[in-house]
């Protein structure tokens, strides 16, 4: 947190409007007053939280889950970390897709460029995120109702705060960041 | 047990089997039972209905699977005048024929009546052999249509069966349903 703080040269409305949203996702989000140096900001933001889920967040989630399924069924075993793997490499993915359609956008307007925000616009709505949601909820489903192991609650612990977590950087990035790539753009829709 | 009543709307063109049925089913003290000609009559009455005993031949077996489909819990029950085909019969909760005994026809309604309770007190519902059946070719990667031609069953049905499936385990994914399947022991992995 303390480095996002230092990082920020647009810090207050940038920095607030990030942490409303953490709030309450449904925080009114203004962005009137937020310029190039906030999109830097934000984008470093998004950035370095991607990283945080890829590096800290699902190696946590990988172990934890690892530990549930120690002692239960071969292939039950199996299957359940076939279906996190394929999550994990579902909600990846997703970020690889931001990462190197969206964020570029960014980038481009930091260094002075034209983006074209129809490219923008069509990119963010074919990329939906309810199929990264829906898995999230099938593996609480299946881990609270059908896993017997003394260390699920581990794992429920870090998919509860993986679901609200990922939520809100959705948010961020669908109230916050898009909004603000087209406004800086030139879109004024 | 509960004083609560079980609500039955009797779905019978005839006047006089609709009073023979009435008078049957609330002698027990059990059964507090609405009869109508048919279901398009009074739509409240479907609403309010735990089961619903219909004669197929005013309705048609597909409008009743839709109505059926479309509240999760609701029981419904064939009330037969001549003998069906499983395949039209095996997606509802039981069949009375009107040449059943007395006794008989209380002791079916007595046992929809006792699952519909239970259904609406267990979040995670036991599910049918059938739905077990479809579950375990979802999981296999049938088609709805090859599960439909592997069951004689219509595409509709097997549509229902699954909707059937996710709301009672909370299960939306293939994946998911997937490791589901192979915790309960329906496929191997």
């Amino acid at each position: 947190m303390h480095r996002i703080q230092k990082t920020m040269s647009n810090k207050e409305s940038v920095f607030n409007i990030i942490a409303d949203i953490r709030k309450s996702d449904k925080a009114p989000v203004h962005i009137d007053n937020i310029d190039m140096d906030g999109l830097k900001d934000l984008v470093a933001y998004l950035r370095s939280s991607h990283n945080y889920y890829v590096e800290i967040c699902f190696p946590r989630l990988h172990e934890a889950v690892h530990a549930m399924l120690k002692d239960c069924d071969a292939q039950v075993s199996a299957a359940m970390n076939c279906f996190f793997d394929e999550y994990e490499k579902q909600v990846f993915q997703h970020f690889r897709h931001e990462e190197k359609h969206l964020f570029p956008y960014a980038d481009e307007l930091i260094a002075g460029k034209e983006i074209d925000c129809a490219k923008v616009s069509s990119h963010n709505s074919n990329h939906n995120h309810n199929g990264m949601e829906t898995s999230l909820k099938d593996m609480k489903m299946l881990v609270i109702n059908h896993i017997d192991s003394t260390d699920k609650v581990t794992v429920l612990l870090y998919l509860f705060r993986l679901e609200d977590d990922i939520h809100k950087h959705v948010m961020i990035e669908e109230r916050l960041f898009v909004p603000l790539l087209l406004k800086l753009g030139g879109n004024n829709e | 047990m509960s004083n609560h009543k079980c609500n039955i709307l009797l779905v019978e063109p005839s006047e006089a089997l609709a009073c023979g049925f009435t008078t049957l089913a609330e002698r027990t003290g059990e059964f507090s039972v609405v009869a109508s000609s048919s279901l398009s009559d009074k739509p409240g009455n479907s609403a309010k209905a735990d089961i619903i005993v219909v004669n197929p031949v005013s309705e048609g077996f597909d409008n009743l699977e839709k109505l059926k489909a479309s509240r999760n819990g609701l029981k419904m029950v064939i009330l037969a005048h001549e003998n069906y085909p499983e395949r039209f019969t095996d997606f509802f909760d039981g069949v009375i024929s009107i040449y059943d005994s007395k006794a008989n026809i209380i002791k079916k309604l007595r046992a929809v009546a006792a699952n519909s309770v239970s259904s609406k007190d267990n979040d995670v519902c036991e599910l049918s052999s059938r739905e077990k059946e479809i579950l375990s070719s979802v999981a296999k990667g049938l088609t709805n249509k090859e599960i439909a031609e592997k069951y004689f069953i219509s595409v509709n049905t097997v549509m229902t069966h699954r909707r059937n499936i996710t709301a009672k385990l909370g299960i939306n994914s293939i994946s998911g349903l997937t490791v589901y399947a192979v915790i309960h022991g329906l496929i191997e992995y």
